[in-house]
């Protein structure tokens, strides 16, 4: 390739996204939070501009041509994350957004991260639920320097993040989704326990190779990559490591979805998986980064029934915990799909049933706002605020402390209102409304609820610093 | 990681890829005696990527038929880098190679930060950029694979 016409579309393609990114950063937005995920993708662009300028001319002399080519390529990757990360921010004004949610998400985030957070949201154009932290992004990708200048004035140094939360923009108004933000919380959590989550991950590893020893042969002999000039045996050691990497990384992430569902379910109890059938269309099909969801519900179902024995024993939970695929897809027939990890997939259900007892006893750590004597209570009562149209806050102790486990409670008993069929019915012919304009109002209630409720743990604050 | 499968993260090479980027870029300067243009950056990609080289070593060296349950994320993410970057072309370097590069890296960066740069050798630094330079290679194709 021409390199001179190579560097000019690369600085073409650097000035067009500044362009994009400074347009977008001058619109009014009224929360301070996308400025500073601008602010820090600019800085980026501006470094990553100077230094493939310096590179064009330190590479000009003949025979250094690979040097640019790569640095080329190199740089082109980084506009490219440029421009994924871009993608985080550049829909976080939309009106649709329920900007009400933002203050009492950040709460429960930096109580359980323990990290400042500050939240974010964006309707995603994919039918998807994500959290990404921007400090811990922007770090893998060697952006810290960046990120720490553009958010000094916003949060304490080093331990300071945004929480991009994307959500389906077909349910940009449905707040009981919400409830799993308590999954995608569970995933940066793992930070807290790495020694023990590696200690699970290779005993559960370990004993599910012994298990599947056979199969796992199978596969690597399945995939040997016969070329001219290797060696049969180093084909063969090619694909065994090749599988050794495959199965590696699919261990590291099913392990983290089910930790990751196991502090949800402290949190939320099976709140969590009723908001997750809302989002999720194919509960039996697995990936190499997901475990099938009917394998999931099982887990989650054990270590509710180890924990909170009442919450898993309540009848308006049973079709949540209980439901089932027509056929489990994880013991079909090869050749229906074409998957050619499939025999992975039985290697990490054994991985995932082997981890689960110590996974749980690690999620047990994390205090359950669930494991109170009075939930019952508690809940009747938000129910019954709800169902006189009245925020589910309202009954609360005005003396008692206000924590983040209120906010999860409200979650809890918003989807337990809302799955409860004989109540849930009464409430739609009360008010004359159908399924959807019903969940519609309880979300609203509960975002309410939220609102309110952050804001007294705020006012108590102020009255705690002043005395 | 989101609740389905749809790709929102980024790509876990790039960030090795820019660090071995600018540590090539670092030697090139003191290839052509121009080491006052190396600047903090550049310097710490080099002594990053000679930690990068190490552990890519070790990770070269785990028990055939055991790596997936090898404990220590680092070293296992090392060794997935391994096998992407050997998908399609030969892996640079053995594991003496990667080590001896590494500990240059750590001596070219030693000089540097403690200004003797005149005392660096052409030829690890020659040597060194050849590794990186080959190492940049396989991180950029398996890149190209991946987006086509």
């Amino acid at each position: 390739m021409d390199s001179s016409w190579q560097v000019r579309c690369l600085q073409d393609r650097i000035q067009s996204l500044n362009s994009e990114i400074a347009r977008v950063r001058q619109k009014d937005h009224p929360y301070p939070e996308p400025n500073a995920i601008f602010r820090t993708l600019l800085a980026v662009l501006s470094d990553r501009q100077s230094r493939f300028d310096k590179a064009v001319k330190r590479y000009s002399s003949a025979g250094r041509e690979r040097l640019l080519e790569e640095t080329a390529l190199t740089t082109a990757t980084q506009l490219d994350e440029i421009a994924e990360a871009f993608g985080l921010a550049d829909r976080v004004d939309s009106a649709r957004i329920p900007f009400e949610i933002l203050r009492a998400v950040s709460w429960v985030a930096s109580s359980i991260l323990e990290e400042a957070c500050r939240v974010a949201v964006r309707l995603d154009g994919a039918y998807n639920y994500s959290i990404v932290s921007c400090r811990r992004r922007f770090t893998r990708l060697r952006w810290n320097k960046f990120w720490d200048e553009a958010t000094r004035e916003l949060g304490p140094e080093g331990r300071f993040t945004i929480l991009v939360l994307g959500f389906p923009s077909a349910h940009a108004n449905s707040i009981l989704l919400h409830a799993l933000a308590a999954h995608e919380l569970g995933h940066l959590v793992r930070g807290r326990f790495t020694e023990e989550l590696e200690e699970i991950r290779t005993k559960a590893v370990e004993a599910a190779k012994h298990r599947h020893s056979e199969l796992l042969q199978e596969y690597i002999l399945d995939n040997v990559r016969r070329r001219e000039g290797v060696l049969g045996r180093d084909a063969y050691d090619e694909s065994s490591r090749r599988m050794e990497a495959r199965l590696g990384q699919l261990a590291d992430d099913w392990l983290g979805e089910v930790f990751a569902d196991l502090v949800a379910a402290t949190l939320v109890g099976p709140a969590f998986l009723a908001a997750f059938d809302e989002i999720v269309l194919e509960l039996g099909k697995p990936s190499l980064t997901h475990p099938p969801g009917t394998l999931r519900r099982g887990l989650v179902k054990e270590y509710l029934q180890q924990r909170l024995q009442k919450v898993a024993d309540d009848a308006v939970w049973s079709g949540v915990l209980q439901r089932e695929v027509a056929s489990d897809p994880l013991f079909g027939p090869r050749e229906v799909d074409g998957d050619p990890d499939r025999p992975l997939y039985s290697v990490g259900q054994t991985i995932c049933r082997e981890g689960l007892r110590e996974l749980s006893a690690v999620a047990m750590r994390i205090p359950s706002p669930l494991e109170t004597a009075d939930l019952k209570k508690i809940v009747d009562q938000m129910e019954d605020h709800i169902e006189h149209l009245s925020p589910p806050s309202a009954g609360l102790d005005d003396s008692a402390p206000i924590t983040p486990d209120e906010f999860w409670r409200l979650m809890y008993a918003g989807w337990h209102f809302r799955l409860n069929d004989e109540r849930f019915a009464e409430f739609k012919t009360n008010n004359a409304w159908d399924d959807g304009n019903a969940e519609h109002v309880i979300g609203n209630l509960v975002m309410h609820a939220l609102e309110s409720m952050e804001l007294r743990h705020q006012w108590q604050k102020y009255r705690e610093n002043k005395e | 990681m989101p609740i389905t499968s749809a790709r929102s993260s980024d790509d876990p090479y790039a960030g090795f890829a820019w660090t071995t980027s600018l540590a090539v870029m670092g030697l090139e300067s003191l290839r052509q005696g121009l080491s006052v243009d190396i600047d903090t950056e550049e310097t710490a990609a080099i002594l990053e990527t000679a930690q990068e080289l190490e552990l890519l070593s070790e990770a070269s060296q785990l028990p055939a038929g055991a790596q997936a349950q090898a404990t220590g994320p680092e070293v296992r993410r090392s060794f997935y880098t391994l096998v992407a970057i050997a998908q399609d072309r030969p892996t640079p370097a053995a594991p003496p190679e990667l080590d001896r590069v590494g500990s240059e890296l750590r001596q070219i960066h030693g000089k540097l930060v403690s200004q003797r740069a005149a005392e660096i050798e052409l030829s690890s630094v020659e040597r060194a950029q050849k590794l990186c330079l080959e190492l940049l290679e396989n991180l950029n194709t398996r890149r190209r694979k991946a987006s086509l």
